[in-house]
Protein backbone atom coordinates (compact mmCIF):
# COMPACT_ATOMS: atom_id res chain seq x y z
CA UNK A 1 0.00 0.00 0.00
CA UNK A 2 1.16 3.59 -0.50
CA UNK A 3 2.96 4.68 2.54
CA UNK A 4 2.09 8.10 2.28
CA UNK A 5 -1.89 7.31 3.49
CA UNK A 6 -3.09 5.43 7.17
CA UNK A 7 -6.10 2.70 6.83
CA UNK A 8 -7.83 4.77 9.01
CA UNK A 9 -7.38 7.55 6.17
CA UNK A 10 -7.66 5.17 3.13
CA UNK A 11 -11.20 3.95 4.94
CA UNK A 12 -12.26 7.62 4.50
CA UNK A 13 -11.48 8.31 1.09
CA UNK A 14 -13.45 4.51 0.17
CA UNK A 15 -16.15 6.17 2.30
CA UNK A 16 -16.49 9.02 0.35
CA UNK A 17 -15.77 6.96 -2.95
CA UNK A 18 -18.97 5.19 -1.92
CA UNK A 19 -21.31 7.39 -1.26
CA UNK A 20 -20.52 9.20 -4.74
CA UNK A 21 -17.55 11.10 -4.78
CA UNK A 22 -16.07 10.96 -7.78
CA UNK A 23 -12.95 12.72 -6.33
CA UNK A 24 -12.43 10.25 -4.12
CA UNK A 25 -12.99 7.36 -6.55
CA UNK A 26 -10.08 9.30 -8.41
CA UNK A 27 -8.04 9.44 -5.40
CA UNK A 28 -8.11 5.85 -5.00
CA UNK A 29 -7.21 5.46 -9.03
CA UNK A 30 -3.97 8.08 -8.12
CA UNK A 31 -3.25 5.39 -5.16
CA UNK A 32 -3.15 2.14 -6.56
CA UNK A 33 -3.52 2.22 -10.04
CA UNK A 34 0.85 1.92 -10.61
CA UNK A 35 1.14 -1.38 -8.22
CA UNK A 36 -2.10 -2.84 -9.74
CA UNK A 37 -1.02 -2.12 -13.07
CA UNK A 38 2.46 -3.73 -12.40
CA UNK A 39 0.88 -6.38 -10.85
CA UNK A 40 -1.16 -7.31 -14.04
CA UNK A 41 1.52 -6.68 -16.14
CA UNK A 42 3.86 -9.41 -15.14
CA UNK A 43 0.83 -11.73 -14.94
CA UNK A 44 0.05 -11.14 -18.24
CA UNK A 45 3.17 -9.98 -20.09
CA UNK A 46 1.76 -7.67 -22.33
CA UNK A 47 1.67 -4.07 -21.70
CA UNK A 48 -1.13 -3.44 -23.81
CA UNK A 49 -3.41 -6.57 -22.20
CA UNK A 50 -2.56 -4.79 -18.56
CA UNK A 51 -3.56 -1.02 -19.78
CA UNK A 52 -6.90 -2.41 -20.85
CA UNK A 53 -7.09 -5.09 -17.69
CA UNK A 54 -6.40 -1.93 -15.33
CA UNK A 55 -9.06 -0.42 -17.01
CA UNK A 56 -11.49 -3.10 -16.24
CA UNK A 57 -10.50 -3.32 -12.76
CA UNK A 58 -11.08 -0.01 -12.03
CA UNK A 59 -14.47 0.02 -13.54
CA UNK A 60 -15.39 -2.79 -11.78
CA UNK A 61 -14.26 -0.85 -8.49
CA UNK A 62 -16.57 2.03 -9.54
CA UNK A 63 -19.66 -0.48 -10.23
CA UNK A 64 -19.27 -2.97 -7.13
CA UNK A 65 -17.96 -0.41 -4.98
CA UNK A 66 -20.41 0.45 -2.78
CA UNK A 67 -21.23 -3.90 -1.90
CA UNK A 68 -17.63 -2.81 0.24
CA UNK A 69 -18.80 -3.59 3.39
CA UNK A 70 -15.24 -3.46 5.61
CA UNK A 71 -13.49 -0.02 4.01
CA UNK A 72 -10.45 -1.36 5.45
CA UNK A 73 -10.22 -4.45 3.33
CA UNK A 74 -10.39 -2.25 0.16
CA UNK A 75 -6.68 -3.23 -0.92
CA UNK A 76 -7.13 -6.82 -1.08
CA UNK A 77 -10.46 -6.46 -2.87
CA UNK A 78 -9.07 -4.17 -4.94
CA UNK A 79 -6.26 -6.76 -5.81
CA UNK A 80 -8.80 -9.68 -5.94
CA UNK A 81 -10.84 -8.25 -8.54
CA UNK A 82 -7.36 -7.36 -10.62
CA UNK A 83 -6.25 -10.62 -9.95
CA UNK A 84 -10.00 -12.07 -11.55
CA UNK A 85 -9.17 -9.81 -14.03
CA UNK A 86 -6.36 -11.59 -15.41
CA UNK A 87 -7.54 -15.00 -14.90
CA UNK A 88 -11.19 -14.90 -17.30
CA UNK A 89 -8.45 -13.11 -19.44
CA UNK A 90 -6.30 -16.06 -19.58
CA UNK A 91 -9.08 -18.51 -20.34
CA UNK A 92 -10.76 -16.42 -22.73
CA UNK A 93 -7.27 -16.43 -24.61
CA UNK A 94 -6.43 -19.91 -23.21
CA UNK A 95 -3.19 -19.18 -22.23
CA UNK A 96 -3.19 -21.25 -19.01
CA UNK A 97 -2.74 -24.11 -21.22
CA UNK A 98 -0.22 -22.18 -23.48
CA UNK A 99 2.19 -21.22 -20.80
CA UNK A 100 5.82 -21.12 -22.90
CA UNK A 101 8.86 -22.40 -21.42
CA UNK A 102 11.38 -20.97 -23.68
CA UNK A 103 9.68 -17.31 -23.54
CA UNK A 104 9.85 -17.16 -27.67
CA UNK A 105 6.31 -16.26 -27.99
CA UNK A 106 4.19 -14.23 -26.76
CA UNK A 107 4.01 -10.19 -26.31
CA UNK A 108 7.18 -8.51 -25.48
CA UNK A 109 6.54 -4.84 -25.67
CA UNK A 110 6.70 -3.93 -22.08
CA UNK A 111 10.62 -5.54 -21.95
CA UNK A 112 10.94 -1.62 -23.18
CA UNK A 113 10.77 -0.33 -19.89
CA UNK A 114 13.05 2.49 -20.23
CA UNK A 115 12.03 3.58 -23.54
CA UNK A 116 11.49 7.26 -21.74
CA UNK A 117 15.31 7.06 -21.23
CA UNK A 118 18.03 7.26 -23.41
CA UNK A 119 21.06 4.21 -22.62
CA UNK A 120 23.44 3.14 -24.55
CA UNK A 121 22.77 0.17 -27.05
CA UNK A 122 24.42 -2.44 -25.21
CA UNK A 123 22.78 -0.95 -21.83
CA UNK A 124 19.48 -1.38 -23.63
CA UNK A 125 20.04 -5.24 -25.54
CA UNK A 126 21.02 -6.18 -21.71
CA UNK A 127 18.33 -4.46 -19.64
CA UNK A 128 15.73 -5.78 -22.46
CA UNK A 129 17.59 -9.22 -22.50
CA UNK A 130 17.14 -9.48 -18.26
CA UNK A 131 13.66 -8.39 -18.70
CA UNK A 132 13.24 -11.24 -21.29
CA UNK A 133 15.12 -13.96 -18.86
CA UNK A 134 12.41 -12.68 -15.73
CA UNK A 135 9.64 -12.52 -18.12
CA UNK A 136 10.01 -16.06 -19.34
CA UNK A 137 10.84 -17.15 -15.56
CA UNK A 138 7.68 -15.60 -14.89
CA UNK A 139 5.68 -17.30 -17.74
CA UNK A 140 7.26 -20.89 -16.49
CA UNK A 141 5.30 -20.70 -13.10
CA UNK A 142 1.35 -21.83 -13.23
CA UNK A 143 -0.88 -19.14 -12.19
CA UNK A 144 -1.22 -20.17 -8.95
CA UNK A 145 2.22 -19.87 -8.45
CA UNK A 146 3.37 -16.86 -10.26
CA UNK A 147 0.83 -14.49 -8.47
CA UNK A 148 1.58 -15.18 -4.99
CA UNK A 149 5.54 -14.86 -6.22
CA UNK A 150 4.51 -11.68 -8.03
CA UNK A 151 2.54 -10.32 -4.77
CA UNK A 152 6.07 -11.31 -2.38
CA UNK A 153 8.60 -10.61 -4.67
CA UNK A 154 7.75 -7.35 -7.23
CA UNK A 155 5.43 -6.26 -4.70
CA UNK A 156 6.69 -6.87 -1.10
CA UNK A 157 3.55 -7.39 0.20
CA UNK A 158 3.65 -9.45 3.40
CA UNK A 159 2.45 -13.37 3.09
CA UNK A 160 -0.66 -12.75 5.29
CA UNK A 161 -1.64 -9.94 2.94
CA UNK A 162 -1.10 -12.38 0.13
CA UNK A 163 -2.71 -15.16 1.74
CA UNK A 164 -6.23 -12.76 1.85
CA UNK A 165 -5.92 -11.74 -1.74
CA UNK A 166 -5.46 -15.54 -2.92
CA UNK A 167 -7.61 -16.74 -0.46
CA UNK A 168 -5.35 -19.32 1.11
CA UNK A 169 -4.03 -20.66 3.87
CA UNK A 170 -0.93 -18.81 5.26
CA UNK A 171 0.92 -22.10 4.85
CA UNK A 172 -0.44 -22.43 1.23
CA UNK A 173 1.20 -19.19 0.16
CA UNK A 174 4.50 -20.34 1.79
CA UNK A 175 4.65 -23.04 -0.01
CA UNK A 176 3.64 -22.16 -3.37
CA UNK A 177 6.02 -18.96 -3.04
CA UNK A 178 8.77 -20.86 -2.13
CA UNK A 179 8.32 -23.66 -5.04
CA UNK A 180 7.83 -20.79 -7.07
CA UNK A 181 11.22 -19.29 -6.22
CA UNK A 182 13.27 -22.67 -6.71
CA UNK A 183 11.56 -22.59 -10.25
CA UNK A 184 12.36 -19.18 -11.18
CA UNK A 185 15.69 -19.90 -9.64
CA UNK A 186 16.31 -22.53 -12.25
CA UNK A 187 15.13 -20.62 -14.90
CA UNK A 188 17.93 -17.76 -13.71
CA UNK A 189 20.12 -20.51 -13.63
CA UNK A 190 20.02 -21.90 -17.09
CA UNK A 191 19.95 -18.43 -18.61
CA UNK A 192 23.15 -17.79 -16.87
CA UNK A 193 24.46 -21.11 -17.55
CA UNK A 194 24.50 -19.91 -21.33
CA UNK A 195 25.51 -16.54 -20.74
CA UNK A 196 29.02 -18.15 -19.72
CA UNK B 1 21.57 -30.30 3.95
CA UNK B 2 20.31 -32.53 7.12
CA UNK B 3 17.22 -33.59 8.06
CA UNK B 4 16.80 -30.59 10.75
CA UNK B 5 17.55 -28.41 8.18
CA UNK B 6 14.42 -29.27 5.98
CA UNK B 7 12.51 -27.81 8.31
CA UNK B 8 13.94 -24.38 7.81
CA UNK B 9 13.49 -24.40 3.95
CA UNK B 10 9.81 -22.31 4.25
CA UNK B 11 10.92 -19.80 6.57
CA UNK B 12 14.74 -19.40 4.78
CA UNK B 13 12.21 -17.97 1.99
CA UNK B 14 10.01 -16.23 4.16
CA UNK B 15 13.25 -14.22 5.54
CA UNK B 16 14.44 -13.67 1.57
CA UNK B 17 11.06 -12.06 1.99
CA UNK B 18 11.70 -10.21 4.91
CA UNK B 19 8.63 -12.22 5.74
CA UNK B 20 9.24 -14.50 8.80
CA UNK B 21 7.11 -13.87 11.56
CA UNK B 22 8.99 -12.43 14.82
CA UNK B 23 8.28 -15.57 17.08
CA UNK B 24 10.22 -17.89 14.28
CA UNK B 25 13.05 -15.35 13.69
CA UNK B 26 15.13 -15.98 16.42
CA UNK B 27 15.44 -19.98 15.94
CA UNK B 28 15.74 -19.21 11.93
CA UNK B 29 18.43 -16.86 12.00
CA UNK B 30 20.37 -18.98 15.05
CA UNK B 31 20.41 -22.16 12.45
CA UNK B 32 21.45 -20.63 9.64
CA UNK B 33 24.68 -18.75 12.07
CA UNK B 34 25.57 -22.79 12.26
CA UNK B 35 24.49 -24.17 9.14
CA UNK B 36 26.51 -22.56 6.27
CA UNK B 37 24.76 -24.09 3.78
CA UNK B 38 21.26 -23.33 4.75
CA UNK B 39 23.06 -19.73 4.85
CA UNK B 40 24.09 -19.63 1.20
CA UNK B 41 20.73 -20.84 0.76
CA UNK B 42 19.10 -18.10 2.32
CA UNK B 43 21.79 -15.75 0.69
CA UNK B 44 20.97 -17.11 -2.73
CA UNK B 45 16.92 -16.78 -2.45
CA UNK B 46 17.55 -12.62 -0.94
CA UNK B 47 19.70 -12.07 -4.20
CA UNK B 48 17.36 -13.61 -5.96
CA UNK B 49 14.63 -11.37 -4.90
CA UNK B 50 16.82 -8.50 -5.50
CA UNK B 51 17.98 -9.68 -8.91
CA UNK B 52 14.76 -10.06 -10.04
CA UNK B 53 13.23 -6.37 -9.19
CA UNK B 54 16.42 -4.60 -10.13
CA UNK B 55 15.94 -6.41 -13.73
CA UNK B 56 12.42 -5.65 -13.62
CA UNK B 57 11.14 -1.84 -12.25
CA UNK B 58 7.85 -0.80 -12.01
CA UNK B 59 6.10 0.77 -15.05
CA UNK B 60 4.48 3.95 -14.94
CA UNK B 61 0.73 3.04 -16.53
CA UNK B 62 -0.12 5.44 -19.43
CA UNK B 63 -2.87 8.45 -18.68
CA UNK B 64 -4.92 7.12 -21.05
CA UNK B 65 -6.01 4.61 -18.77
CA UNK B 66 -7.68 6.92 -16.49
CA UNK B 67 -9.14 8.54 -19.45
CA UNK B 68 -10.84 5.33 -20.91
CA UNK B 69 -12.13 5.32 -17.29
CA UNK B 70 -13.58 8.50 -17.19
CA UNK B 71 -14.90 8.22 -20.47
CA UNK B 72 -16.95 5.49 -19.61
CA UNK B 73 -18.40 6.25 -15.85
CA UNK B 74 -21.80 7.08 -15.61
CA UNK B 75 -22.72 10.89 -15.81
CA UNK B 76 -24.43 10.83 -11.87
CA UNK B 77 -27.99 12.27 -11.25
CA UNK B 78 -28.10 14.94 -9.05
CA UNK B 79 -31.17 15.40 -7.31
CA UNK B 80 -32.56 19.42 -6.79
CA UNK B 81 -31.11 19.50 -3.32
CA UNK B 82 -27.82 18.07 -4.02
CA UNK B 83 -27.98 20.86 -7.46
CA UNK B 84 -28.33 23.37 -4.68
CA UNK B 85 -26.16 22.08 -2.47
CA UNK B 86 -23.49 22.17 -5.02
CA UNK B 87 -24.36 25.39 -6.89
CA UNK B 88 -24.26 26.91 -3.15
CA UNK B 89 -20.94 25.06 -2.57
CA UNK B 90 -19.73 26.72 -6.15
CA UNK B 91 -20.46 30.02 -5.60
CA UNK B 92 -18.51 29.91 -2.23
CA UNK B 93 -15.92 28.97 -3.88
CA UNK B 94 -15.89 31.29 -7.59
CA UNK B 95 -17.27 34.72 -6.73
CA UNK B 96 -18.15 35.05 -10.45
CA UNK B 97 -20.70 32.60 -9.75
CA UNK B 98 -22.13 35.10 -6.81
CA UNK B 99 -22.40 37.98 -9.06
CA UNK B 100 -24.18 35.99 -12.31
CA UNK B 101 -26.54 34.82 -9.22
CA UNK B 102 -27.29 37.64 -7.98
CA UNK B 103 -27.67 39.50 -11.27
CA UNK B 104 -30.00 36.46 -12.41
CA UNK B 105 -32.32 37.06 -9.18
CA UNK B 106 -32.21 40.97 -9.31
CA UNK B 107 -33.56 40.28 -13.32
CA UNK B 108 -35.99 37.94 -12.05
CA UNK B 109 -37.39 40.71 -9.46
CA UNK B 110 -36.93 43.29 -11.79
CA UNK B 111 -38.68 41.26 -14.80
CA UNK B 112 -41.29 39.97 -12.53
CA UNK B 113 -42.40 43.60 -11.55
CA UNK B 114 -42.87 44.64 -15.18
CA UNK B 115 -44.96 41.86 -15.68
CA UNK B 116 -47.15 42.54 -12.73
CA UNK B 117 -47.47 46.06 -14.43
CA UNK B 118 -48.67 45.09 -17.71
CA UNK B 119 -51.39 42.58 -16.01
CA UNK B 120 -52.39 45.69 -14.59
CA UNK B 121 -52.75 47.81 -17.60
CA UNK B 122 -55.09 44.85 -19.09
CA UNK B 123 -58.98 45.15 -17.75
CA UNK B 124 -59.91 41.97 -15.44
CA UNK B 125 -62.05 39.97 -17.13
CA UNK B 126 -65.50 40.17 -15.78
CA UNK B 127 -66.90 36.96 -13.18
CA UNK B 128 -70.13 36.25 -12.25
CA UNK B 129 -71.20 34.97 -9.28
CA UNK B 130 -73.25 31.95 -9.97
CA UNK B 131 -75.95 33.64 -8.76
CA UNK B 132 -75.98 36.57 -10.34
CA UNK B 133 -75.72 34.76 -13.76
CA UNK B 134 -78.21 36.81 -15.89
CA UNK B 135 -78.20 33.30 -17.98
CA UNK B 136 -79.29 30.70 -14.85
CA UNK B 137 -81.36 33.30 -13.05
CA UNK B 138 -83.03 33.16 -16.39
CA UNK B 139 -83.27 29.49 -16.32
CA UNK B 140 -84.07 29.48 -12.82
CA UNK B 141 -87.56 31.84 -12.76
CA UNK B 142 -88.60 31.35 -16.34
CA UNK B 143 -90.06 28.42 -18.19
CA UNK B 144 -87.68 26.67 -20.18
CA UNK B 145 -88.95 27.74 -23.79
CA UNK B 146 -88.70 31.34 -23.00
CA UNK B 147 -85.22 31.22 -21.10
CA UNK B 148 -84.44 30.07 -24.73
CA UNK B 149 -85.22 32.68 -26.16
CA UNK B 150 -83.55 34.66 -22.93
CA UNK B 151 -80.47 33.00 -23.98
CA UNK B 152 -81.12 33.65 -27.72
CA UNK B 153 -81.35 37.11 -27.24
CA UNK B 154 -78.48 37.84 -25.35
CA UNK B 155 -76.69 35.98 -28.17
CA UNK B 156 -75.86 32.89 -26.78
CA UNK B 157 -76.46 29.71 -28.03
CA UNK B 158 -79.67 27.83 -26.11
CA UNK B 159 -79.39 24.69 -26.93
CA UNK B 160 -76.12 24.59 -24.55
CA UNK B 161 -76.68 23.09 -21.55
CA UNK B 162 -75.05 24.31 -18.34
CA UNK B 163 -74.24 21.07 -16.05
CA UNK B 164 -75.76 20.79 -13.20
CA UNK B 165 -78.00 23.40 -13.25
CA UNK B 166 -81.48 22.22 -14.06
Amino acid sequence: MPSEISPDELAAIVKRAQEGSAADFHALYELFVKRIYNFILRLIGSKEDAEDLTQETFLKVHREIKKLRDRKQFRYWLYRIARNEVYQKLRRTKKVSEISLDGEEGPLDWLLADEGMELDPERTFLSQELNQVILCALRSLTPKYRDVFVLAVFQKMKYVEISRIVGRSLLSVKTDIYRARLVVKDHVKTYMGRKR
Amino acid sequence: MNHSCRGFLLAISALADDNLDAASAPAVRAHLAECPECNRLFEEQRELSDWLRAGSPELEPSPEIWMRIESRLPVPRLSLWERLGSGLAAAVRFPEVRYVAASLVLLAILSGGFMGRIQEAQPAPRVYAKAENPFLVALKQETFPSSLAVRAEMGENPFVMIRGER
